[in-house]
């Protein structure tokens, strides 16, 4: 089977600078990349989850995939053809649906929920009979009552707002659903709510779906396969199971025991990692993650690690992975101090 | 100055132009010296507005029916004057962003200066010195270099860490940190929980956590206040709160949290209905129309709390002790 999306050595550099430093300095500010060299692909039908704390670039990644933010070097390909120019990425928006982060800011507080549902067919061109109708349509399949067509988003509470956001991103059946921070801000009684509605549609509709979230504890029951990124790179992906129950790089490893646990009997002694994210403008010699990782080396500091695959699917970015049984995940697991009681 | 804090049938409601908002009922909650206390519940159950009541910073179209109670004094019956003077000296908040807590045009080091004002014993320089050692305690290397930095100069975490400096400065017998972590990320959430954990060794006064939050509840608290619809459902210990729950609406919330599964579940628990509207509370139990275990006395008959141990309780029909 031939990937859904495959994106390849995709960077996205950001100029530093203002708009005045640029036209005057002769000697401009060298540009950094937010996002550096990420190659991944996604199966038809398949959930990724993209994780990492902020500044990481996730949801840059997320918006560069569908050409909101535009490349530095790189490809993709949706559907087994490339997507360069813009006329590529409107095609391919046509097949795929982003969920923005802020539902009430993504939609329009002066359209009704009726007119915000069917904007995607106007937009694309959909000839539509019954524009009520098709709205109506769309709250059914989000579970909302009808009645909602006609009123506003500040009428709605958080958890509906998600759900007309779901419903507006598949108002044109697409076969990719990029979905921005799903639950942030929901309660966790809502939460679930939401993710059961994805997972539902996705099994009903078969579309693939990339989950950008920060969220450790709600990935892993929504995703299939895992990426991790840190500064703009992705440092892991494999199954997502596999990368809970051992995690290859350092940084899975200590953001999986930095997670708190709702357990009052096995409450950690000490955090896991020390120190802040550095910035992208001063991104760490070699392994970027070495300013912070227990187990680095000199190596660590002066040779950045290769994207390398171990076993059939991972891939990790580390020069000592923490294999199972292997001295590094020793040497990982006496270093790192939050040891937790079971 | 530490002391014991106690709410007893604290109500608190809101007047507004669509009627009046009861967001806090009859809710009874204690704290001792050298305690932490978590409160914890989903959005709308009244968590800020109990913690808004003890810190006295209440808008003005709030109405408070019970008492406070603050070392033996009645917080309700001090004038303006003497509340605020409390709050300078023995209540401190630490908010959710600190960065709306700092004024942005000001240094660090002049706005710890400022929180200070209570101490007319103490000149600028120990003021200063005062600072630097507290920002070390709170880990903030390089003291001297941060005080003359601005708000915007620093990380989400280390404003949370200095936030924690600035409320600690004044003493405070008690320390309300409202979603202390909510704003940070996973890793620098762990470090400011491990921060809260240590400094607590030396304070002996009381720490209330606010939060949404299980795991940070389970990870810093000793007891745990549960919210709902403006109620205190449970109360207790941390352990029994987390493995003797017995309120429908703490197991129900326990439940919910897919940090509890390590096995992939292909539908995530929720708990099904609406909170009920706080205009018109319902006269029966307050979580009775969403509850699997209602029975004919809870749509009509306010539940009473019910005392399952010495510091276990729950408001509920069904449960017994």
């Amino acid at each position: 089977m031939s990937p859904l999306l495959a994106v390849e050595d995709l960077s996205v550099s950001f100029a530093r600078g203002g708009l005045l430093n640029r036209l005057i300095n002769p000697f401009p500010l060298p540009s950094f990349n937010v996002i550096d060299r990420v190659t991944l692909s996604l199966m038809p039908g398949e959930t990724l989850g993209l994780v990492g704390e902020s500044g990481s670039g996730k949801t840059t990644l997320a918006r560069t995939i569908l050409g909101l933010v535009q490349a530095a070097a790189g490809r993709i390909a949706f559907e087994g053809r490339d997507v360069k120019t813009q006329a590529d990425f409107r095609a391919m928006r046509r097949r795929s649906a982003m969920m923005f982060q802020d539902p009430v800011a993504s939609l329009s507080p002066r359209l009704r929920i009726g007119t915000l549902l069917t904007e995607p067919q106007v937009i694309q061109g959909v000839p539509m009979p019954d524009r009520r109708a098709a709205g109506r349509a769309l709250l059914a399949l989000v579970g909302l009552p009808a009645s909602f067509v006609d009123r506003f988003p500040h009428e709605l509470s958080g958890g509906q707002a998600r759900r007309v956001c779901v419903a507006r991103a598949l108002a044109m059946k697409p076969h990719l659903l990029l979905a921005d921070e799903p639950t942030a801000g929901l309660d966790v009684s809502v939460q679930g709510d939401v993710l059961n509605l994805i997972g539902e549609l996705k099994r009903e509709l078969g579309f693939a779906a990339i989950i950008v979230t920060h969220n450790l504890a709600m990935i892993r029951h929504v995703s299939d396969r895992l990426a991790i990124m840190y500064l703009g790179r992705l440092v892991e992906t494999g199954p997502t199971q596999d990368v809970f129950s051992s995690p290859m790089h350092p940084y899975t490893a200590t953001l999986i025991q930095s997670e708190p646990i709702p357990d009052p009997r096995r409450r950690g002694q000490n955090p896991a990692v020390n120190g802040e994210i550095p910035s992208v403008f001063r991104r760490p010699s070699g392994c970027e993650f070495h300013t912070r990782c227990p187990i680095a080396r000199d190596r660590c500091k002066a040779e950045a690690p290769a994207y390398r695959k171990i076993g059939a699917d991972r891939m990790v970015r580390c020069h000592f992975p923490l294999e199972t049984g292997g001295q590094e995940r020793e040497a990982f697991s006496r270093a790192s101090t939050n040891q937790r009681g079971n | 100055m530490t002391g014991a804090l106690a709410a007893r049938d604290l109500s608190v409601r809101y007047e507004t132009q669509h009627g009046s908002v009861h967001a806090l009922r009859h809710v009874d909650i204690e704290a001792h010296p050298g305690e932490v206390i978590g409160i914890v519940g989903e959005s709308g159950c009244g968590k800020s507005t109990l913690v808004t009541a003890l810190a006295n910073l209440l808008p003005a179209n709030a109405r408070i029916d019970g008492c406070i109670s603050w070392n033996g004094v009645d917080l309700a019956k001090l004038d303006a004057h003497r509340q605020r003077l409390l709050r300078g000296d023995e209540i401190a908040l630490v908010s959710q962003d600190p960065m709306t807590a700092f004024n942005p045009v000001l240094t660090i080091g002049d706005q710890l200066v400022d929180f200070q004002h209570h101490r007319k014993d103490i000149g600028r320089a120990r003021k200063r010195a005062r600072i630097a050692a507290m920002l070390g305690r709170v880990g903030i290397s390089d003291a001297e270099r941060r005080m003359q930095s601005y708000p915007h100069e620093l990380s989400g975490g280390m404003r949370q860490r200095v936030a924690i400096a600035a409320a600690l400065l004044t003493d405070p017998g008690l320390l309300i940190a409202d979603e202390p972590t909510t704003a940070l990320d996973v890793t620098m959430e762990a470090q400011i929980i491990h921060l809260l954990r240590e400094l607590r060794r030396e304070y002996n006064g009381i720490i209330i956590v606010v939060s949404h939050h299980l795991g940070v509840i389970a990870e810093l608290c000793d007891r745990v206040y549960v919210m709902y619809a403006g109620e205190v459902v449970e109360g207790g210990e941390v352990d029994a709160i987390f493995h003797d729950a017995r309120h429908p609406y703490t197991q129900a919330l326990l439940a919910c949290d897919p940090a509890r599964f390590h096995e992939r579940l292909d539908r995530l628990p929720t708990i099904p209905g609406v909170l009920p509207n706080l205009t018109a509370p319902p006269c029966g139990c307050v979580y009775a129309p969403r509850c699997d275990r209602a029975f004919a006395p809870c749509g009509t008959i306010a539940p009473p709390l019910v005392k399952l141990s010495a510091s276990h309780v729950a408001r509920c029909h069904a449960v017994t002790p």
